[in-house]
């Protein structure tokens, strides 16, 4: 017993001096705003934190062009590779003096708690300065990180529209043309199932991959702008008869046997999905501009000659034709107490240096820039088949009168799971269409 | 058990070895401070979190909302299912690995060379990182290409293992697969120095007696190995309690939450969702359930007073 009251003695001990050490660590991490040049940053120099994966060589390689002519450097620090523990840095770091003075980030959701903490520098005099920093850039893209008519962030790294991948084969041994509209498609589904083949591939147990087919279903049957509201807590929309509209046609869809039985358990990093349509077990796959890269590095011979692409299939909506969803593009953001603010703005002109964006179209990024076709067209090291590819891209962005960024990516960080859940969870049949219509205004909810 | 409660060692009483070796308060001030730093004070921190709201951002303090999300608590659903898929991952966890590392655990303790070989091969899994296996195991799961491709031509289509994530129950199933793979084979090392450490004169007397190999597994097996027993299911439901990353990997929590243990759901909601204050809330739930969850284990098993069995020897 003696010894238990000893026990007991030590704990209260130890639990005090925690407790003592958190109240001073509460007290002094009470921030001040930052704003201004901020001296105690790091002398003639700037900090561009980067995701530290292949791209990261063209952010150095546009460093080290700027730094011949500067006497303030630039130094290209490589941060995580992940993007969750790229941001819980940037977040951690921001409004201290050895916080980066440039970082990315992924679109306005992304940016609103730095924006709240004061911590983004608005861009607004440095374009007024040099108007190619948004003239260069496609309005779609450049648009998603302007908020309340401040820009926040100039787009660099590739634009990643979504669309359908189908092979070649598949389709000629059925006897079929590639979908165009919406019907056509619900009807190759039984002469696909007939030969064996899953219609549509889906990386089902990803979540993210499934969300892609609500995304093109409402922007048919509502429209982008709709479906913007939407996410900014509009619950109307996801109550319409649009919306209801397009959660029927995906059931109908996935009740016909579109995705086949087992498309929860395919996984998309494990090449589950990209090795169904590779290898001609699937037709069609719905996926982001990455997936070529993805199948070429599975079978270089396929994406030669038997991977095909074409715009989502139409839909009698409301939907103008030719909006598309997908991932936008990452930007840099600048810190609101960056020390040498004319610095930042000179280098930030690297982002549409034809030098950079011809780095980027070799990486197999898409610059989200006006002048993409041209550098595509210009470029010899490309093949015909990764340039007709890279063209359709570019087109079908350029066409796109509206371009949706990714639900899960536009709605803050606490609704990414439930939006995804709800993703998954009617395609499933797990909850339906009023289930999900709640799960939707609950996330987006403000 | 050979001995009563009057035969025991009195403690209070008894001088010589009980203080033998038993220095002041400051020979553990070492061993104590690291646990109050990467202990205590992570604690105190994750209950102090909890009545604030922080996004992870310093520029902006965590500030302080009371009950706010303790409130949450009590309505959130998704946590509720989270604390039912934990504890169901724990009992499946004992039931699967206590009778398998038994059983290995005392058949590989014989002296055959063939056992040890046997035995080796076993122990394998222990050697390989978890998160790599996750990844390897979601290749082996995947309905096209994996196993369960293969299966479907002897079981037919559409069989139990042909959608196996796609499914709650089939889902956490694999998971408690994957761990009896990885996790048994250290808890069989344990059995089987256990098992090693029973002395043979006790399978010796009981041959004389006529004892078969079934009544000297239940008769003396099983009761030498009492203490072995408790220690390896407390090691091993204290695991379960905090699988995370053949989760994080492999299912992400899905499908619709059917995986998604406490670990999983407090990174979900503290990392993911940047909402450290609900995030400590639910890291608190976890502390306050393992620790009752170990209070009883530790009571009910006797561990706190575990003697010898080898008493009279």
């Amino acid at each position: 017993m003696k010894n238990m009251r000893g026990r007991t003695r030590v704990l209260a001990l130890g639990t005090a001096t925690a407790i003592a050490v958190v109240a001073a660590l509460a007290g002094c991490s009470g921030g001040s705003e930052a704003a201004g040049p901020n001296s105690s940053r790091p002398e003639g120099e700037i900090h561009v934190l980067v995701l530290a994966d292949a791209a990261a060589s063209a952010e150095q390689a546009a460093a080290d062009r700027f730094n011949k002519t500067s006497d303030v450097k630039v130094v290209i620090d490589q941060g995580a590779t992940a993007g969750s523990e790229y941001q819980a840095a940037v977040r951690n770091s921001a409004g201290s003096a050895s916080a980066p003075d440039i970082f990315m980030s992924w679109g306005a959701a992304n940016i609103q708690p730095l924006l709240d903490a004061g911590a983004l520098m608005p861009l607004d005099d440095f374009i007024a300065d040099d108007p190619e920093l948004q003239s260069a850039f496609l309005p779609s893209v450049f648009d998603e990180e302007v908020v309340d008519g401040s820009t926040y962030g100039i787009p660099m790294r590739g634009v990643a529209p979504t669309f359908l991948f189908y092979n070649k084969s598949v389709l000629e041994a059925a006897g079929l043309e590639p979908a165009a509209t919406w019907d056509d498609l619900l009807a190759q589904v039984a002469p696909l199932s007939a030969q064996g083949v899953t219609p549509l591939g889906l990386a089902g147990a990803d979540k993210w991959p499934t969300q892609m087919w609500y995304q093109y279903l409402f922007a048919r049957e509502l429209g982008n702008e709709q479906v913007a509201k939407g996410l900014a807590g509009d619950a109307d929309v996801w109550a319409s008869d649009g919306s209801k509209a397009a959660l029927a046609k995906i059931r109908e869809l996935v009740d016909a046997g579109g995705f086949g039985q087992n498309f929860d358990s395919v996984t998309y990093g494990t090449d589950g999905s990209a090795a169904l349509l590779r290898t001609g077990k699937s037709a069609y796959e719905l996926m982001g501009t990455w997936h070529f890269a993805t199948l070429e590095a599975g079978d270089a011979d396929f994406v030669q000659n038997d991977l095909g692409w074409t715009a989502f299939p139409s839909v009698d909506g409301s939907g103008e034709a030719g909006e598309i969803a997908g991932n936008l593009s990452n930007y840099y953001n600048v810190a609101a107490d960056t020390r040498y603010p004319d610095t930042v703005r000179g280098f930030l002109k690297e982002l549409y240096s034809d030098d950079f964006l011809n780095d980027e179209l070799t990486l197999g990024n898409l610059p989200p820039t006006e002048n993409a076709a041209d550098l595509i067209a210009a470029d010899s090291d490309l093949g015909a088949v990764n340039k007709n590819y890279l063209s359709f891209v570019v087109g079908l962005v350029a066409d796109a009168p509206t371009f949706q960024l990714s639900w899960d990516q536009a709605v803050p960080a606490e609704s990414q799971t439930p939006v995804q859940n709800a993703m998954a969870d009617f395609f499933n049949g797990t909850i339906d269409a009023d289930a999900w219509i709640s799960a939707m205004q609950d996330a987006t909810a403000r | 058990m050979i001995q009563s409660a009057s035969r025991g060692p009195d403690r209070t009483k008894r001088g010589g070895l009980q203080q033998a070796g038993r220095p002041g308060f400051a020979w553990s001030l070492p061993a104590v401070a690291f646990f109050a730093f990467f202990a205590l004070l992570p604690l105190a921190v994750a209950i102090y979190l909890s009545f604030t709201k922080y996004n992870g951002i310093r520029l902006l303090p965590p500030k302080f909302v009371g009950l706010d999300n303790w409130s949450r608590l009590l309505t959130d659903d998704a946590l509720h299912r989270s604390i039912g898929v934990t504890l169901t991952l724990i009992v499946l966890a004992v039931a699967t690995q206590l009778p398998v590392s038994l059983l290995i655990g005392v058949w590989a303790a014989g002296p055959q060379r063939m056992r040890a070989l046997v035995a080796a091969l076993y122990f394998i899994p222990l050697l390989m990182s978890t998160a790599a296996v996750a990844v390897l195991w979601a290749s082996l799961a995947d309905p096209n290409f994996g196993v369960p491709a293969v299966l479907n031509g002897i079981l037919g289509p559409n069989n139990v293992f042909s959608n196996l994530l796609g499914k709650p129950a089939t889902a956490l199933g694999l998971i408690v697969f994957i761990y009896l793979w990885g996790a048994s084979p250290l808890h069989t090392l344990i059995y089987q120095g256990g098992a090693r450490a029973i002395p043979e004169v006790l399978y010796q007397a009981a041959s004389v007696d006529g004892a078969g190999r079934v009544r000297q597994f239940f008769s003396i097996t099983l009761p030498q190995l009492k203490n072995t027993i408790v220690t390896s299911t407390i090691l091993m439901v204290v695991g379960t309690f905090t699988t995370f990353d053949l989760i994080l990997i492999l299912t992400r929590g899905g499908p619709s939450g059917g995986t998604s243990n406490l670990p999983f759901f407090m990174y979900d909601r503290g990392v993911t969702a940047l909402d450290f204050g609900y995030g400590s809330v639910v890291a608190v739930v976890l502390i306050a359930l393992a620790t009752v969850v170990s209070v009883v284990l530790v009571r009910a098993t006797r561990y706190d007073e575990m003697q010898g069995t080898q008493e009279g020897l």
